[in-house]
């Protein structure tokens, strides 16, 4: 009884020191732009001056700091690459256990009709809008990583709506990895192109167009549209093999 | 500032909504409303591209997943 008191005090203590420390903070907030630091300005003069490209998050992030887009994107390939080896069944395997999609008392809930009459429109419109996104990521908010998530989740979709055979028919598996495996290595080719060229890794040694056209940037707009690619194929990938782990089971379908 | 101060307390409160849901089920439709939250805190502090990366990956694509492997796994009579 008195440990718990005593757990409350700390509680207490805690979510006053808190609440005092971030009212003090929210009332003491600077209005935007107040603070200017040296990095930031010579961000946007590097950018603006040295690459002409409109975003500058989109400059950090595929010409200043690329490596760590590499990086980041390989993360989310590995994760990917860990997954399908977890999930897949080997030859030989036996699976063990009950099939999971009959288990007895749950059935499949029946397609909903309003989901099946929206869909269709939707998901040509939402992977338009992530062509939009990705292809502009140098220009406006936006970029590979986000454009590769809306393509990926608008595709689900069509899982949402019309069930996992549909989902496998729309979506080639084995041509989804290649793109997705294709793309990732393309990043790499990138920056080894630019090493041939005498250049660093990954620097940018296109030409750099005008600021705000399309094809600007050098550089950045290809690896922002590999970056988009990979992300987007990948989100399928990771998909369709968390789908498949249980769908296939009982089947005898090696998939 | 008022509006900055405002979408802070809302993701507070988004936040503390969270965890007080105990189904996961439920939480996963919380999280993805709270995910719209912090959206609107990062394009009110002005970072847009922020406020998009949450929008797909906060509030669809992690609760999609989520949904999609819970929607598998419940099974309260199983083995598992």
């Amino acid at each position: 009884m008195s440990a718990t008191r005593l757990r409350t005090g700390v509680l207490l203590i805690g979510l006053v020191a808190l609440g005092l420390t971030l009212g003090w903070s929210l009332l003491n907030l600077h209005e935007y732009g107040d603070i200017r630091g040296s990095y930031e300005t010579q961000i946007e003069a590097a950018a603006l001056r040295e690459r002409r490209v409109a975003n500058l998050d989109a400059f950090v992030n595929f010409d200043y700091r690329a490596l760590d887009t590499l990086g980041e994107e390989f993360i989310f390939l590995t994760a990917i690459v860990g997954l399908s080896l977890v999930l897949r069944r080997l030859p030989g395997e036996v699976e063990e256990g009950q099939p999971l999609p009959m288990i007895p008392g749950r059935s499949a809930p029946a397609p909903d009709e309003l989901t099946q009459w929206i869909t269709p429109a939707f998901v040509p419109a939402l992977v338009v809008l992530g062509v939009y996104v990705l292809i502009h990521g140098h220009l406006t908010p936006g970029g590979g990583f986000q454009a590769g998530a809306i393509i990926g989740s608008a595709l689900a979709m069509i899982y949402v709506a019309f069930g996992y055979s549909a989902f496998r028919h729309t979506i080639n598996q084995e041509k989804t990895e290649a793109v997705e495996a294709v793309a990732a290595a393309g990043y790499i080719a990138m920056g080894l192109v630019a090493l041939a060229s005498g250049a660093a890794f990954l620097a940018n040694i296109l030409p750099l167009g005008k600021t705000g056209e399309l094809y600007s940037a050098g550089t950045i707009w290809l690896l922002n549209d590999l970056t988009g690619a990979e992300v987007s194929f990948g989100f399928l990938t990771m998909l369709a093999e968390f789908l498949r782990e249980t769908q296939d089971r009982g089947r005898g379908d090696d998939g | 500032m008022a509006l900055q101060t405002g979408s802070y307390i809302l993701v507070a409160i988004g936040a503390l909504l969270v965890v007080l849901t105990r189904r996961p089920e439920r939480q996963v439709v919380v999280y993805s409303l709270y995910g719209l939250l912090l959206t609107l805190l990062f394009l009110v502090i002005r970072a847009p591209d922020v406020a998009l990366s949450e929008l797909t990956v906060g509030s669809v694509a992690i609760p999609l997943t989520i949904l999609v492997t819970l929607s598998k796994m419940r099974d309260p009579e199983g083995p598992e």
